[in-house]
């Protein structure tokens, strides 16, 4: 109760562990059907793993929740356009960037009076009228001119990219390859991969994460390729998937098993590269604070190494904010299933970034990263939210110019 | 419930702040009380004014239905279950924190506020508002005032009760009263302020409470006693207060305590020793210092093998930490606990703990105790695994005897957890059926239907 950031904003007793785990036993003794309600208490859950951690029995509430949204997505639950996002569009590799081109084209047209470089982000007319939509880059990052195998000296580094990485922010991707070459790794993208399933798994379509995962393993691990010493990406949400789930979505591959444990969230291989030997503490430059993503500081139980990037940076200063670690309330399809509650969540970190004075936020996720520039954007207009690869690339390498 | 009820419900409060569907009223139908079957409410509702929860009590004496007041729901007696289904009145609406007036050293408050954020908004202004119970991160300071809640540092500063100067309360049959005055001292009347306090959400629903602070002390030292026997720390208690020191906590641990907290969250604590005491001192920086080494004094007269400062804040947090880690520790080594919350007078202190081990050992029972020893209140935990139901069985001997054994101590069988429905059938053994017959009667005149947390403290005749 003291740690959920969903109880945090509704009070209610169906945002906290107790109460999700009572409905679904309630459920279970066949008390409580699959109802919209039930549907709404179910989703209503970060799966940010705060109860877990401050639980003594440490009871995983949100792999219960998962499972229970399982049976709702199998018992097809889901409202139908969900299902063909979670199921159709997200496992497809040929419609999703159709789709995101189209976006791109009708946003031109909605938002033709906004410059581009405003900072602003266009609206969505209907319900969900505050609803932001970050812009969609003109050319998605696997697009572009990729290292696609290994070169042959160095820590051989294999970058997942994300769909965020891809579609939305493709300075994070760049950043990953470019920061991880000026240390010295091997870098390569290979051109299969896809969006690593969370979505669809943190909603309970397992059978759609698991073809996404497959196809994963096939680009990341083909029979006969490369092995990498180490598989990175700009986002901890798709290391986490990548590292916990995959196996447990393809477990009698050998290979997947191998594929999870190279997993490496980036800023730890960035420290592990000599990322944060520097000339110490910098005087100068923006000064930026970090989120810690859920994925990384409890997933990965990683709270230091974005902080040793960060601290060590030549160009920029550093500041902590009061509870880095609490969730931003983004929770993936929580975001879209609450919209509001989410918004309300992630209220309470823009007055955390605020009272810091930071110039600028960083993170590590791009779940975060989507969240965060949203909600920051609402109250400060034009305020940066980057990625701790493109911390490290702008601040760090002194190549203030990213590729597009 | 009549659906006309539900819609007359929502006529007071706003349909947004009425539930009753299945799934919604699945989520008030049990508290924090271990193996308390779940009871579901026929409503939940969420006011958002002290005239609100007025008219819900009136609506209840019209149409004759239960009201059950809840806070955070972590009770551990089943006080904020609906066990007679009806409405449950939930007070996470009513959080806001009205004043904090540093002249008169009070804060008015609203009945949902978090006993913790309560505290830390005190502290940023130089004020100090010592209840703590173990629960503080999350309970409401509603919940402590109708519990009347303690915590470790009541043996110097007193409970919830010690602190209250006024309250607003709606009454069984929906009157607003305001109780007691904005001054530490009034004896206008009867005491009514000492009737709802306590009352375990049975005499009244709290809306609005004006709370006593003080100055913060200015420092704090802790020291950590280790002992080799379990009667020496108890009776090291009692000298402690005969040396003249009134510490503001004085916290027992036993060896199985010791032992489940150092395999919890290690902090060095010695995992041989009998039994441990964390012993806190406050006032002024030389005052501190001098109480300390007082209590040293003390403590090694009373047979200490080994005494620890807490020299800075940092060790002393330590301490602390692994103190209030005994609770979640032992839920992680036996799934279920009985938990009872034992007081007896000081000096019985070391017949109480070595008395409580005998008898759980009797009859078979895995036994920790750890407390609030300072004010001769002990925890006693029985540990027993899920689906062991001969153990439980067992347990539920052992805590007959327990009780037993406390009363001819002359003490209590709950110093803070309260009676509600888990308690009910022992409170023959510590009151006379005068006083249970006194206790009735007042809780006919005030809820003469019986609306009101109906079925609570008193066994049904």
């Amino acid at each position: 109760m003291a740690v959920c950031p969903v109880y945090s904003v509704t009070r209610r007793e169906g945002g906290v562990a107790r109460g999700k785990l009572m409905t679904i036993q309630a459920h279970h003794q066949g008390e409580l059907g699959l109802s919209r309600r039930y549907r709404d208490l179910i989703t209503a859950c970060l799966l940010c793993g705060s109860c877990t951690q401050s639980c003594p029995n440490e009871v995983d509430t949100a792999a219960v929740v998962q499972v229970a949204r399982a049976e709702l997505a199998v018992k097809k639950k889901l409202g139908w356009f969900r299902r063909f996002v979670l199921r159709r569009l997200l496992p497809s590799r040929r419609f999703l960037p159709v789709l995101l081109r189209g976006a791109r084209w009708s946003r031109a047209l909605w938002a033709a009076k906004i410059p581009e470089d405003s900072g602003l982000y266009i609206r969505f007319s209907g319900k969900k009228k505050r609803r932001r939509i970050p812009p969609i880059a003109k050319k998605s990052f696997q697009a572009g001119d990729l290292p696609r195998a290994p070169a042959g000296e160095g820590m051989k580094v294999l970058v997942f990219v994300g769909c965020v990485s891809n579609y939305l922010r493709p300075q994070a991707a760049a950043a990953t390859v470019q920061v991880l070459k000026s240390l010295g790794a091997d870098v390569w993208v290979p051109g299969d991969q896809g969006c690593c399933g969370l979505p669809s798994f943190g909603m309970g379509e397992v059978e759609a994460a698991r073809k996404l995962a497959r196809r994963n393993l096939e680009a990341c691990m083909p029979v006969g390729g490369p092995v990498p010493d180490a598989i990175t990406t700009p986002c901890a949400s798709c290391a986490a998937m990548l590292k916990k789930h995959l196996p447990q979505l393809l477990p009698d591959d050998p290979r997947a098993r191998t594929l999870a444990e190279k997993v490496v969230p980036f800023s730890r291989l960035a420290v592990r590269l000599g990322g944060s030997a520097a000339a110490g503490e910098s005087a100068q430059g923006p000064l930026l604070c970090y989120h810690d993503p859920c994925h990384l500081s409890r997933g990965f139980g990683e709270k230091d190494a974005p902080r040793q990037l960060l601290t060590t940076l030549p160009g920029a200063r550093f500041v902590e904010m009061d509870h880095p670690c609490k969730c931003c309330g983004h929770g993936g399809n929580f975001n879209v299933s609450h919209y509001d509650l989410s918004t309300a969540i992630s209220r309470q970190k823009v007055e955390s970034v605020l009272a810091s004075a930071a110039d600028m936020l960083v993170t590590e996720c791009s779940g975060c990263l989507i969240q965060l520039a949203e909600a920051m954007g609402r109250q400060r207009p034009g305020f940066k939210v980057i990625t701790t690869p493109e911390a490290l690339f702008l601040f760090k390498f002194d190549k203030p110019n990213l590729p597009p | 419930m009549d659906k006309s009820v539900i819609k007359e419900l929502c006529g007071i409060l706003g349909k947004e702040h009425v539930q009753s569907a299945p799934e919604d009223v699945a989520l008030y139908a049990y508290d924090a009380t271990p193996f308390a079957p779940v009871a579901r409410p026929d409503a939940v509702v969420f006011p958002g004014s002290a005239e609100e929860v007025a008219s819900v009590l009136q609506l209840a004496n019209r149409v004759g239905f239960p009201v059950v007041p809840r806070g955070a729901g972590s009770g551990l007696t089943g006080g904020a279950r609906p066990i007679l289904g009806g409405v449950v009145v939930s007070t996470q609406r009513l959080d806001r924190i009205l004043k904090i007036d540093s002249d008169n050293l009070q804060i008015v408050v609203q009945p949902g506020v978090v006993t913790e954020d309560l505290q830390e908004k005190v502290e940023a202004a130089g004020l100090f508002y010592p209840p703590d119970p173990q629960s503080k991160e999350f309970c409401t300071i509603g919940g402590n005032l109708a519990e009347n809640a303690g915590g470790p540092r009541a043996v110097k500063y007193g409970v919830t009760r010690n602190y209250v100067l006024a309250l607003q309360v709606v009454l069984p049959e929906g009157t607003l009263v305001r109780l007691g005055a904005r001054t530490l001292k009034s004896v206008v009347g009867y005491d009514l302020l000492s009737l709802l306090v306590g009352c375990e959400g049975t005499l009244g629903i709290i809306t609005e409470a004006t709370l006593r602070l003080l100055p913060a002390p200015e420092s704090r030292g802790t020291l950590l006693v280790v002992f080799d026997g379990m009667e020496a720390a108890a009776g090291a208690v009692a000298a402690t207060f005969k040396a003249g020191v009134l510490p503001s906590a004085i916290e027992f641990m036993d060896q199985a305590s010791i032992r489940c907290v150092e395999e919890y969250e290690p902090a060095g604590l010695p995992t041989d020793a009998a039994a441990v005491l964390v012993v806190e001192v406050d006032g002024s920086p030389p005052e501190t210092e001098r109480l300390a080494e007082k209590v040293k004094a003390v403590m090694e007269k009373s047979g200490a093998r080994l005494i620890r400062t807490g020299a800075s804040e940092e060790e002393a947090e330590a301490l602390w930490k692994s103190r209030r880690a005994v609770g979640p520790a032992l839920a992680r080594i036996a799934p279920i606990k009985v938990n009872e919350d034992i007081v007896v007078p000081l000096s019985r202190l070391p017949q109480a703990v070595s008395g409580i081990h005998e008898l759980a050992k009797k009859h078979g029972v895995k036994c920790a105790c750890f407390g609030h020893a300072g004010d001769g209140n002990i925890h006693v935990n029985l540990l027993v695994d899920t689906g062991d139901a001969d153990a439980l069985r067992r347990a539920d001997l052992a805590v007959d005897s327990i009780f037993e054994l406390v009363i001819e101590l002359e003490g209590s069988i709950t110093g803070e957890h309260g009676v509600g429905t888990t308690k009910q059938r022992f409170i023959g053994m510590e009151l006379k059926p005068e006083a249970i017959e006194t206790m009735v009667r007042i809780k006919q005149a005030l809820d003469p239907r019986g609306v009101l947390n109906p079925g609570k403290i008193f066994p049904s005749p």
